[in-house]
């Protein structure tokens, strides 16, 4: 099992979860844990598992081995205790178009046993919380995509779930609505839910989760802090070049990698390196060579280490689906 | 649960599309089909009299009283024609709807008839119907079951007047009526104890109304499966499934809703009914109420039942809609449930409309409605509905249960 350090009980453990549809093995033993306050961001590429995984832990799907605890007691099929401190946001906006988004709020809020003035609150709290207020009494359907992603997000916040879930949330909305919606997102974790985000996108995972783990194939594949998963992987340079495949040589230094290759009259020469400072050693010194033989430069390309390159070195890049 | 009960609430008073399903085109179909029928089915309107062209070739005392005693008959419209030729011709060019023939024999193989023969009309000479007393019925061939009907109500007028004819004329059973008659307990002049009726049948509305009220309530099959699928189709079901609430409680909230639109639907239909139609509420219109009852639990119990089998909108409309027609063409919704043959009636019984149909019956229709009956069909019905929500419960329940632990998991809609 991963293990999301903290001093206290992880709020989520899931531990070897295992399901399959008919022969195919969607999730394999997955295990993962978050601790309250904090956010696990889980990436993977279409198909890796993560839905699967994730309605596993809400308990919509059952798992054909392994185990779901949220708050030290075990989902089952019985446990509507444990249920009540789930807060889902699926996939897809699962509002009713015909009702208000207070409405929206308040049956949702009513369903997880809000009531009175308590539930009335938690309603004004949670769409101020997404800024919508100024819309609570429009029917969802004449709201934008944007509003309606931040009300996605509002109703499950309504109960104040020990453990929120959230499935791609930011599909489809503009920059602004992105903002908001993750800044919720992180104010909900700060005030003690540990939170479980789905995305594609890497740089908003970089942005607001504590960890991250990467699917595929059913399996997590690396698991750790953003930092921990970025260290090894080297910086990366590349200079490409007219002409035929330069004979370039051994790197002056042993930490920088060179590799070339040359087609279409073009050559291109790539340094890699976890040693920032000399990687740019040797790529300055490759460019005086390259001056020095009067070959023009045509492009210069460098990249930091990533999330999206440890995606990509993790899952590779051909097309899933 | 209430929660749920609220919301669906509100989002079906919101449905327009569904009002207009449930109330409005019902009331449409009743005026519409009340005007497109009433020559027809109208007790009061000359097309339900059966136009009967009469030829006597006896031409005796006995073949007189047989046609006065058919021309009495309400159900007829009886003219006399003197030649078997002209009356032929008029059958051919649609003057009448049928034709009776007495022929010259009848009075002679009446003659032959003793008490017995009268009595035991299944396997003597009268086994053979009307052909045997040399009478005949002959009908337009595209209203066969108009001849079958003159021909069964002329023999029964046939068979009493020679019942009693062959009584006299039998000296055992003539000394028995003389003694009777002396007693004084026959009135000569009055009517027999067995003569039907000559009152007109229920009006038109008395039938349109509660059979196109069971049809139309039926129809909360199809708002109700798409209810269930908008659901789905909204992903609201999976934020349902993570709440606490049990898969009973779901359930229950989501028909609950539905089960008082049906009754507020069928309550307005017969209400409508009453006010524009005319139509009579009978001498005891409460057994209405658990006729009502029984009809909008079937109703949504089949409802239940569609919304757990159906995947798609298009399920919904095609089989929703199959269903409840069928099931209400077969009971009787359609057209009166005394028009159906025998074994149609007989096996309509297999479904719930039939017997809210022999409820609302006997409610409306019959003089003095009988609760033993409309507690019968009540309860019939609500045995339906029983089945109906169990097996809709069960197969949901089973959908949605997160209880098994191997297999396919058929409500998975995505995968990361």
């Amino acid at each position: 099992m991963s293990s999301v350090a903290t001093e206290t009980a992880p709020q989520l453990v899931v531990d070897r979860l295992t399901k399959l549809f008919g022969d195919r093995l969607a999730v394999d033993e997955v295990s993962l844990d978050i601790d309250r306050g904090r956010i696990l961001g889980l990436l993977g590429p279409n198909g890796a598992g993560k839905s699967t995984t994730m309605s596993m832990i809400c308990g919509l799907v059952a798992p054909d081995s392994g185990s779901v605890t949220v708050g030290g007691e075990r989902l089952d099929h019985s446990g509507r205790d444990v249920r009540r401190r789930i807060g889902l946001v699926p996939q897809e906006i699962a509002l009713y178009p015909e009702l208000t988004s207070r409405e929206n709020v308040t049956f949702f809020g009513g369903l997880q046993g809000l009531s009175g003035r308590r539930l009335r609150e938690r309603i004004d709290f949670v769409l101020d919380e997404v800024q919508l207020g100024p819309r609570a009494a429009d029917a969802v359907a004449t709201l934008s995509g944007g509003m309606k992603r931040r009300l996605n997000v509002a109703v499950a916040l309504t109960h104040e779930p020990d453990l929120l879930v959230l499935d791609e949330p930011t599909v489809g909305v503009d920059p602004q609505s992105r903002l908001a919606l993750l800044d919720a997102v992180r104010r909900a974790a700060d005030r003690g839910a540990a939170v479980l985000l789905a995305s594609h996108q890497m740089y908003e995972v970089e942005a607001v989760c504590d960890h991250v783990a990467v699917m595929d194939h059913g399996r997590v594949l690396r698991t750790g802090t953003v930092a921990d998963l970025l260290h090894g992987i080297p910086s990366r340079a590349e200079v490409v070049v007219e002409g035929a495949e330069p004979a370039v040589g051994r790197s002056r230094s042993s930490v920088v990698e060179v590799e070339s290759s040359a087609a279409a009259g073009k050559a291109t020469v790539t340094l890699l390196s976890q040693d920032h400072a000399a990687l740019v050693d040797e790529l300055t010194r490759l460019l005086a060579t390259f001056s020095e033989q009067g070959r023009r430069v045509l492009e210069i390309r460098k990249s930091e280490p990533s999330l999206e390159q440890l995606f990509f070195d993790l899952t590779g890049r051909t097309l899933r689906d | 649960m209430w929660w749920i009960v609220r919301k669906e609430l509100r989002c079906l008073l919101g449905d327009v599309r569904a009002s207009v399903i449930l109330v409005a085109l019902p009331v449409v179909f009743m005026a519409v089909i009340g005007l497109a029928t009433s020559r027809v089915f109208d007790g009061a309107s000359d097309m339900t009299t059966i136009s009967v062209v009469v030829v006597d070739a006896d031409a005796s005392d006995l073949s007189e009283r047989i046609v006065n005693a058919v021309t009495k008959r309400a159900e007829f419209a009886v003219r006399r024609f003197d030649g078997l030729a002209d009356a032929e011709r008029e059958l051919a060019a649609r003057g009448c709807d049928a034709v009776l023939v007495i022929g010259p024999e009848f009075s002679a193989r009446v003659a032959e008839l003793d008490p017995g023969d009268v009595l035991d009309t299944s396997s003597g000479p009268l086994a053979g119907g009307l052909e045997a007393l040399d009478v005949e019925v002959r009908a337009q061939p595209s209203l066969r079951q108009t001849g079958a009907i003159v021909e069964g109500l002329a023999f029964g007028e046939v068979l009493r007047e020679c019942a009693a004819h062959v009584a006299r004329e039998n000296r055992l059973t003539a000394w028995f009526l003389r003694n009777r008659e002396e007693d004084g307990e026959v009135e000569e002049d009055g009517p027999p104890a067995s003569a039907p009726s000559t009152a007109s049948g229920p009006s038109l509305y008395q039938q349109i109304v509660p059979s196109y009220t069971v049809l139309f309530a039926f129809f909360i099959v199809t708002s109700m499966a798409r209810s269930f699928l908008a659901e789905r189709e909204l992903h609201t079901l999976d934020r349902i499934r993570v709440s606490p609430l049990s898969v009973t409680s779901v359930l229950l909230g989501k028909t609950i809703p539905f089960v008082g639109i049906s009754l507020f639907q069928c309550t307005l239909l017969l209400a409508i009914g009453g006010l524009l139609f005319g139509m009579s509420f009978g001498s005891a219109p409460h057994l209405l109420v658990p006729v009502l009852l029984s009809t909008s639990f079937a109703a949504c119990g089949l409802g239940l039942l569609t919304a757990a089998w159906v995947r798609t909108d298009s399920q919904v409309s095609a089989y929703g809609t199959l269903v409840v027609l069928t099931m209400g063409a077969v009971s009787g919704c359609m057209v009166p449930r005394e028009f159906l043959p025998a074994t149609m009636q007989t096996v309509s019984l297999c479904v719930p409309h039939a017997w809210a149909l022999e409820g609302f019956h006997e409610v409306l229709v019959s003089s003095t409605p009988r609760a033993d009956v409309v507690l019968r069909c009540s309860l019939a019905q609500s045995a339906f509905g029983i089945g109906f929500l169990c097996l809709g419960f069960l197969l949901l329940s089973r959908r949605w249960s997160v209880t098994r632990t191997s297999g396919r998991q058929t409500e998975q809609t995505t995968a990361g």
